[in-house]
Order: C-alpha cells, then sequence, then structure tokens
C-alpha cells in the first residue's frame, strides 16, 4: 500500500485492525492532491524502487 | 442489581476511579474518550438504567464501527449514551443510529477519516421522536433541546470511542466543524405539507426512523421576498450553486431543509416534493467558468464526460447524478430561512426504522421498558 506521510499513523492502525500487521507500506511526502502531472510523476518515480522492493520480496 | 443482562462483551474492561466527578473528567479527557467538554461518568447503575430501553442482550454485536470496527454492543453504546447526556428513553434512537452507521452505502469508513469537514447528521421521524422531546422546530439545529443536543452527541461518542475516531490521528479532517459535537434534528411533520422523509422511503408514517446523513454545515437559505414557488426555489438553487461543496466533486446527496413557511409557499402552487427535487437538479447548476481551470480539466471533465460531448460552451455541472438523489426535509420554526447542506459526496444516507428484537416496529420507548 502507497500512503502519504501525514497518513502513515492512520495506515498503520488500519493495517493492524484488518489483520495485516505486516503489511508493507511504501510512504510518499504529503500532499499528493493539487500537485501537476510533473510533480505527481517526480512522487511516482521518488517511490517505485520501493515499490518493486516490496513486491519483490526484496524489501528490508 | 436488578437482574438485567449486564453480560460483557470480549475485551470489555471494567475501570475504577474514585468517586469524584472532576478526578473522573480528567481522567476521560486525558484517555481521549470526550469531546473536550464534561461527560457524565458512565456509571454501572447509569449504564444499568440506559439498557432498560433495549430488549436484546447486552453484548451482542450490533456492527463494527469503522475506522477501527469496534464492536457496537448495547452495553458499549450505552456507556457513551450516558457519557454524552442521554435520558434512558433515548436509548431506542441511538441503537437504530447506530445500525445506521454501519450500513455499508453509509461508507463510514472514509465520513470517518476523510479530510473533508462532514459530520454525521440524525435525522429523527415519527412519533418516538415527539415523545422524548425531539425539537424539530424553532432553533431546530441550535441548543436547547436536550434530546437533540445528548442524541447528537452520543453518536459521536460512537463514533470516537467504538470506532476508533479520533481527531488528528484517524479522523483526518482538516478543519472538521461545530456539528461534530451533536447534529441531530426531527422532521417537522407537522408542517411538511408533503410526504415526510421516512414515509418517502416505504416506512408507515407512526414508524420511527432514524436517517444518517454525512453533511457539511447548514448554509442559510433567507428569502422573505419571493411568493411563488419558482421564486422561492430559483433562491435556494442560487444559494446552493456554489463550487466548493464536497458533493460537486462526487455524486452525492445534497440535502435542503425547507422552513415550514417557505415548504408551504411551494406546495400551494401544487409542487409535489418530486417536482421540487426536479426543479433544483435542472436550476441548481454550476456555470463552468466559476471552476478554476484545474478542476475542470481534472475533475469536472472526468467526472461528467458525457457534457462535454461537443463544446464545453454552456455546460453547467449539477450537484448530484439525479433529482431522486436530493434531500428535502421540513424542519424548522416560523420565520423565512431554510438551509442548503451539502454532504461528503461519496455516501448514502440509510433510513433504520426503530424496532423491537421480534422485528416489529416501536409505536413507543414505553414498549423497550415494558420488555426490558
Amino acid at each position: 500500500m502507497i500512503c502519504s506521510d501525514a497518513f502513515l499513523g492512520l495506515a498503520t492502525a488500519e493495517s493492524q485492525v484488518l489483520g495485516l500487521p505486516d503489511l508493507r507500506l511504501v510512504v510518499i511526502r504529503h500532499p499528493l492532491g493539487g500537485l501537476g502531472s510533473a510533480e505527481v510523476r517526480a512522487r511516482a518515480l521518488g517511490a517505485i524502487d520501493s515499490v518493486a522492493a516490496v513486491l519483490t520480496g526484496s524489501a528490508s | 442489581m436488578s437482574g438485567l443482562d449486564l453480560t460483557a462483551a470480549p475485551g470489555d474492561v471494567a475501570i475504577e476511579l474514585a468517586d469524584d466527578f472532576d478526578a473522573i473528567n480528567e481522567a476521560f479527557y486525558d484517555r481521549g474518550w470526550t469531546d473536550g467538554l464534561p461527560i457524565v461518568p458512565p456509571t454501572l447503575e447509569r449504564v444499568e438504567a440506559m439498557l432498560r430501553y433495549c430488549d436484546r442482550p447486552s453484548n451482542v454485536v450490533l456492527g463494527q464501527v469503522a475506522p477501527r470496527y469496534g464492536a457496537a454492543t448495547p452495553m458499549r453504546v450505552a456507556a457513551n449514551a450516558v457519557m454524552a447526556g442521554c435520558r434512558p428513553e433515548y436509548f431506542p434512537v441511538l441503537l437504530a443510529a447506530v445500525e445506521a452507521l454501519v450500513a455499508p452505502e453509509f461508507n463510514l469508513y472514509a465520513l470517518q477519516t476523510t479530510t473533508h469537514q462532514c459530520a454525521v447528521l440524525t435525522i429523527v421521524n415519527g412519533p418516538i421522536g415527539r415523545e422524548i422531546g425531539l425539537n424539530s422546530r424553532h432553533n431546530v439545529f441550535g441548543p436547547g433541546w436536550r434530546a437533540n443536543a445528548t442524541i447528537g452527541r452520543a453518536v459521536r461518542f460512537v463514533l470516537l470511542n467504538i470506532g476508533g475516531g479520533r481527531p488528528g490521528e484517524s479522523d483526518m479532517a482538516t478543519i472538521g466543524q461545530p456539528g461534530k459535537f451533536t447534529y441531530c434534528i426531527a422532521e417537522n411533520e407537522d408542517a411538511n405539507p408533503w410526504e415526510p422523509l421516512h414515509v418517502e422511503r416505504g416506512f408507515d408514517r407512526d414508524v420511527t426512523t432514524v436517517t444518517l446523513i454525512g453533511a457539511e454545515g447548514p448554509h442559510n437559505v433567507n428569502d422573505p421576498e419571493s411568493r411563488s414557488a419558482q421564486g422561492l426555489l430559483t433562491t435556494i438553487a442560487g444559494t446552493m450553486s456554489v463550487t466548493g461543496a464536497n458533493h460537486v466533486y462526487f455524486a452525492g446527496e445534497p440535502l435542503v431543509v425547507l422552513c415550514p413557511e417557505h415548504a408551504a409557499t411551494i406546495a400551494r402552487e401544487g409542487l409535489s416534493k418530486s417536482d421540487v427535487k426536479v426543479f433544483l437538479h435542472e436550476r441548481a447548476r454550476i456555470a463552468l467558468e466559476r471552476f478554476s481551470t484545474e478542476n475542470v480539466e481534472r475533475q469536472m471533465r472526468v467526472k461528467w464526460p458525457e457534457l462535454f460531448e461537443g463544446t464545453a460552451d454552456g455546460v453547467r455541472i449539477p450537484l448530484a447524478r439525479r433529482p431522486e438523489d436530493y434531500v428535502v426535509v421540513v424542519a424548522g420554526g416560523v420565520g423565512k430561512h431554510s438551509a442548503f447542506i451539502p454532504t461528503f459526496g461519496a455516501t448514502r444516507s440509510p433510513t433504520r426504522a426503530i424496532r423491537l428484537s421480534n422485528g416489529s416496529c416501536a409505536r413507543s420507548v414505553a414498549e423497550f421498558a415494558a420488555r426490558g
């Protein structure tokens, strides 16, 4: 799951409540709303290695 | 003890505090269990008195309240009702509200965790509202009536203490709004020239229902001059046509609370409630040039592609998908002030009847007291 840093507390609590305490969270900088396309792309590029690591099981 | 079933649900723990009002309030506040205002200590005796108006086991799970999905049992709800200052005879209304809270279409997880300001507006229809003294008239959204003030507050406590909707932790509202302290009205059915909300939704008039709406605050619609239905509805539609309300970005259920004098003005020309909804859907629209370019490109064109087929000239954005999505109720006292209440948008308003455990609809809270 990908969330912005402002929502990390909520995301962490939800993953525990929903029985997924080990769910890997990829955190991006808040906010995402109100950004232009180039800025959104930059956020995505900044997170892509972390996402790949989670999907391939190589994340620490 | 009276022999009432006070069986706790798994996970429930009793806490013991000194018999001191101030100390109890400090302890509850420190634990994040209040809205910042003093609470009534939920002693076992007070909880027991509340449960006399419930004919179900005290530990039966009525639903899981998002976002922490705490189990709402009568016992837990009763503790919160006591804290909010409810009289015991209000309890059946609160239990119906809890059943509505967990209705899937209400989308409580999103309502609880959104950055939007939405509060849970409770609208009560039917005889039990009148029996327990719920205000439907003057100052209907304001202070002065214990049933309105405490039932709305108890709903908030359920959201906080059973649902875990803690401000800044899981309740992520950017600015919130005062309705998150309490937000409960009854419809003024005596002054309603049309069918009241619960009858419109398929219930008998003598059934009591609770309807929940994920709502912004009320915006006043003052029109002292219009004497025609068209004139008055034009004013209301104009007030509704604002760009920043949440349902503009979603497919919401815009709520209009007509004061009795406005409702009478409209109805005397023979318009039905459905006619009102059709008028508002056609006329409460927002010209495209009133939106920012970014919102047009990234929101309106995505949400309403059918409106942009061909040229965008003259496009006006509606507030809802269909006329039936508008919610129209009558409330308030004398005067010519109605209210427009935008909603969260990604939610639908559930209506639940107050029922006894055998499934029959209660006509009086005394039916619970007799069985509890």
